[in-house]
């Protein structure tokens, strides 16, 4: 008779990361604009209260993390129901290097605005060209 | 459903699609409105025995942005979500959509309209409608005959 207990599985080299907790997760919608100095996120995340934000870099990636106070109780029933309310999570990959100090964040009516200023080096500068 | 239609090559579903092209091409100059198929914002609606609630996500908008009107046992939410405008910079990406919405939904009771309460705090609204007398529930006793 075979064993029928847990069998050693192979993992595809790709495997999706797994989660622990499982509560809904959300992804915001984020606008990415880039000026001269710096990289301007704006996130919508709405029902997340400034207290509740998570931004963090690490090697060269941004992460934004909201976490949302359930506004319902969790056996609410629903007449009619189209969205979920659930924690927010984002990354981005950012190859230019950034000044990590001077990232900051503003929170405003679940609009998140985040300036993140590029390094020295990084900044775009205007070369002036000689007529000659 | 919708697996059925992308293998569907039938000349009607052509027809459909290409309407569909047509459609989206003369609409998109126009201010954008997210289209949730019955419309924007998305709401959810719970009640009790006394109180209807009604929820949605308004992200950017403040009580100027925003209104709510109350007739009878309608509710509409209409408004308009503005975002910054940047003239010297790149755009890498464009998620979120602006411009004016208005949604209006049918409720199953009529309304105590001046007993409305909306509150919009962190980009949520939530509209509390108080039900009138004579739609809240009542028990009745029954009897053994």
């Amino acid at each position: 008779m075979k064993p029928t207990g847990i069998q050693k599985q192979p993992t595809s080299a790709t495997g999706t990361p797994e989660r622990i907790d499982q509560a809904a997760l959300y992804t915001p919608l984020v606008d990415i604009i880039e000026t001269n100095d710096a990289f301007i996120f704006q996130a919508d995340l709405p029902g997340v209260k400034p207290g509740d934000i998570d931004i963090s870099f690490e090697n060269g990636v941004l992460t934004i993390e909201g976490r949302v106070q359930p506004r319902q109780k969790p056996e609410q029933q629903y007449i009619w129901q189209e969205y979920g309310v659930g924690n927010f999570h984002r990354q981005f990959t950012l190859n230019t290097p950034i000044n990590v100090d001077q990232i900051r964040a503003e929170l405003k009516n679940g609009e998140l605005t985040l300036t993140v200023p590029k390094a020295e080096h990084a900044r775009t500068r205007k070369i002036e060209i000689k007529a000659g | 459903m919708l697996a059925r239609l992308l293998n569907d090559f039938s000349p009607l579903t052509r027809l459909h699609n290409e309407m569909n092209r047509l459609l989206e091409d003369f609409f998109e100059d126009l201010p954008t409105v997210r289209s949730f198929g019955a419309g924007y914002p998305a709401v959810n609606l719970w009640e009790d025995a006394d109180q209807a609630y009604l929820e949605c996500e308004l992200p950017g908008m403040s009580m100027d942005d925003v209104e709510v009107y109350v007739t009878g046992n309608e509710v509409t939410i209409s408004g308009q979500r503005k975002i910054a405008d940047h003239p010297q910079a790149n755009w890498h990406r464009r998620e979120r959509t602006s411009g004016r919405f208005s949604r209006t939904l049918s409720l199953p009771w009529e309304i105590d309209a001046d007993k409305v309460q909306a509150k919009l705090q962190d980009g949520v609204l939530t509209v509390t409608l108080p039900k009138c007398e004579s739609c809240k529930p009542r028990k009745v006793q029954v009897q053994a005959a």
